[in-house]
């Protein structure tokens, strides 16, 4: 088993035909051919088959894909902590999703002379990395258990609904989940990324309550439409500041009794606490609160 | 960057010591000392300090072994999840023709030899053994399309017949039935279900000879002792070489050339496919979905 190999089976994986991987990975069409089968050879599986002119992958096939990415990103991931250190990063911070980002890298910048390093890694373990000393702080959306790692609530996340005047639902003091019967909802983030909004979409599913939801590519486009429209559109606490979709709206929260609320921890290992890191919590917790919703 | 740097670096982290690492890794210092110089350039960091004999991580190292750990347990994860799913896996894989169950299916069984196959000749309805779920991919010398079967083309066969030099036949580029008068063949004996598939072309009404023998070897030594003549085919023929002495004729009489299909339920693909891949590759199948078709 090789890295190329890998490399080769998931781009196949990913684009479902030769062509178009040969195309991205700029190879031949031959060359591709052959390391998927030598690897088929080499563990006596199938990892595809064809259904019409579509390659699928069997169910083996897709079982070693799932280890296959997780050790390309792996090699990734070491590529890039090195780097980092080389780079004299020395205060290491990993996350489980984006959310925080745009408030760490405020940090970053009021405080460039501290090396940060900050990334999001999705899915990893994060007891390895603090236990490997592989980082010093941790953000998530669980708590981290393990021995010696010390886990605290950081913060609780929760949904807000962007509502225009012209909107009937303009005047409520916050928002229950059967008022956005029928309603059209616009938003950027996906819930694939953002656990809260994962966890809206499922609640409203869950109720059957039929919401028309319309992602849109960028912020720009979010505003664009918004604009003009009368749609509402939902965005985190976190987001709210950064979002300026133009006058006349109201940020009003999902209603408390709803539970759409996603908490977020920050761990660390402790015996290797970063002399930074009380400084760095200070300052998130406070930016975090800061939550004006505009009325 | 390579896994079997990875492994090797990861080997020299726990030894601490290359000598050792090399050993246990059954290579040269010298080849792990290389792997390990490279792995370092593409990093662009050092992994070890260097203590005279020793070799021990530094900052680099233990990141760099921190993520060689969770990478090598991963390579070994598909090792164990292939090897279960290959242990549960059973195929059954029948024939009407014999050359195909006598000198195609051994291979196949050899070419997988951790997997339990089920290959055999058998004259039952292979359509039905397919539907019924007793078979998993059928060879046979017509298609089955329809029903939620799939069959597509395997190879031709040619019905050839095996001519000592000695007899003018041998000088032939086809024989047709009206050359074989006064001819003496070697066959197996008549109900014998080695012979299911090819009809004996032999018409009572044509003067010809025939000596029957219990098994097909007897029938080869048989004829080649004696200088007679037998029927084969295209499947058979690179096993019969260690015969000398002897031409393979094709048998142009009509319908002696059989087009052979594999047949499996649509449902099955995924199962089959290495085994529908591995026979194509046999047969040099450049028709019909495969990993080796653009």
């Amino acid at each position: 088993m090789e890295l190329k190999q890998l490399q080769y089976f998931k781009a196949v994986s990913d684009t479902k035909n030769m062509t178009d991987a040969s195309r991205i990975l700029g190879v031949s069409q031959s060359t591709l051919t052959k390391s998927i089968q030598a690897l088929e050879q080499e563990m006596q599986i199938s990892l595809f088959e064809h259904i019409g002119r579509k390659l699928v992958l069997t169910d083996i096939g897709g079982i070693v894909l799932k280890y296959a990415n997780a050790i390309l990103e792996n090699v990734e991931y070491m590529v890039s902590d090195i780097r980092s250190i080389r780079a004299g990063q020395t205060f290491r911070i990993c996350l489980s999703h984006p959310s925080v980002m745009t408030k760490l890298s405020g940090f970053e910048c009021a405080h460039s002379e501290i090396g940060i390093y900050i990334t999001v890694r999705p899915g990893a373990n994060f007891l390895y990395y603090l236990q490997k000393g592989l980082f010093d702080l941790t953000i998530s959306d669980t708590p981290v258990v393990g021995e010696g790692i010390v886990s605290k609530p950081l913060f609780t996340d929760q949904l807000l609904l962007s509502v225009p005047a012209s909107h009937c639902l303009y005047t409520c003091k916050s928002i229950f989940l059967r008022q956005l019967k029928n309603q059209t909802v616009i938003t950027t983030n996906h819930p694939e990324v953002f656990p809260l909004f994962a966890l809206f979409i499922d609640r409203v599913n869950r109720q059957n309550i039929p919401i028309d939801f319309r992602m849109q590519a960028t912020t720009y486009a979010c505003a664009e439409v918004a604009r003009k429209t009368n749609w509402l559109y939902y965005l985190s606490s976190i987001d709210w500041d950064t979002w300026d979709l133009g006058e006349n709206r109201r940020n009003i929260p999902i209603d408390p009794q709803e539970r759409i609320l996603q908490t977020y921890y920050f761990s660390y290992n402790s015996r290797q606490k970063h002399p930074e890191q009380d400084q760095l919590i200070s300052w998130l917790s406070k930016s975090l609160s800061h939550r004006k919703i505009r009325g | 960057m390579e896994l079997a740097q990875l492994l090797q670096f990861k080997q020299i982290a726990e030894k601490e010591n290359m000598t050792q690492a090399s050993n246990n890794l059954y290579v040269a210092q010298s080849s792990l000392s290389k792997s390990l110089k490279r792995l370092e350039q593409e990093l662009s960091a050092e992994l070890f300090d260097r203590e005279g004999r020793g070799m021990r991580l530094n900052d680099y190292g233990r990141t760099a072994l921190s993520y060689v750990q969770l990478i090598a347990d991963d390579m070994e994860k598909i090792q164990e999840a292939v090897r279960s799913f290959r242990e549960e896996q059973r195929f059954s894989v029948y024939t009407s023709h014999f050359s195909i169950a006598n000198y195609v299916f051994p291979q196949l069984c050899s070419a997988y030899p951790d997997i339990c196959i089920n290959a055999s000749l058998t004259a039952y309805n292979l359509r039905a053994l397919l539907l019924d779920g007793t078979c998993d991919l059928a060879i046979t010398p017509y298609r089955m399309d329809g029903d939620g079967v799939e069959s597509t083309f395997l190879f031709t066969d040619q019905v050839l017949v095996s001519v000592p030099e000695s007899n003018p036949l041998s000088r032939l580029s086809q024989i047709d039935l009206s050359d074989l008068e006064e001819q003496t063949f070697v066959e197996t004996k008549r109900g014998n279900p080695m012979r299911i598939e090819f009809p004996n072309p032999l018409n009572k009404n044509m003067r010809i000879r025939c000596v029957y023998k219990s098994n097909l070897d007897t029938v080869y030594d048989f004829a080649q002792q004696n200088e007679y003549l037998y029927f084969t085919d295209t499947v058979a023929s690179p096993y019969l070489q260690k015969y000398g002495n002897r031409r393979l004729i094709p048998f142009t009489a009509q319908g002696y050339t059989y087009p052979f299909y594999i047949s499996f339920l649509i449902k099955s693909r995924k199962k089959v496919a290495f085994l529908a891949n591995w026979l194509r590759d046999y047969f040099g199948a450049t028709d019909g979905p495969t990993l080796s078709q653009s």
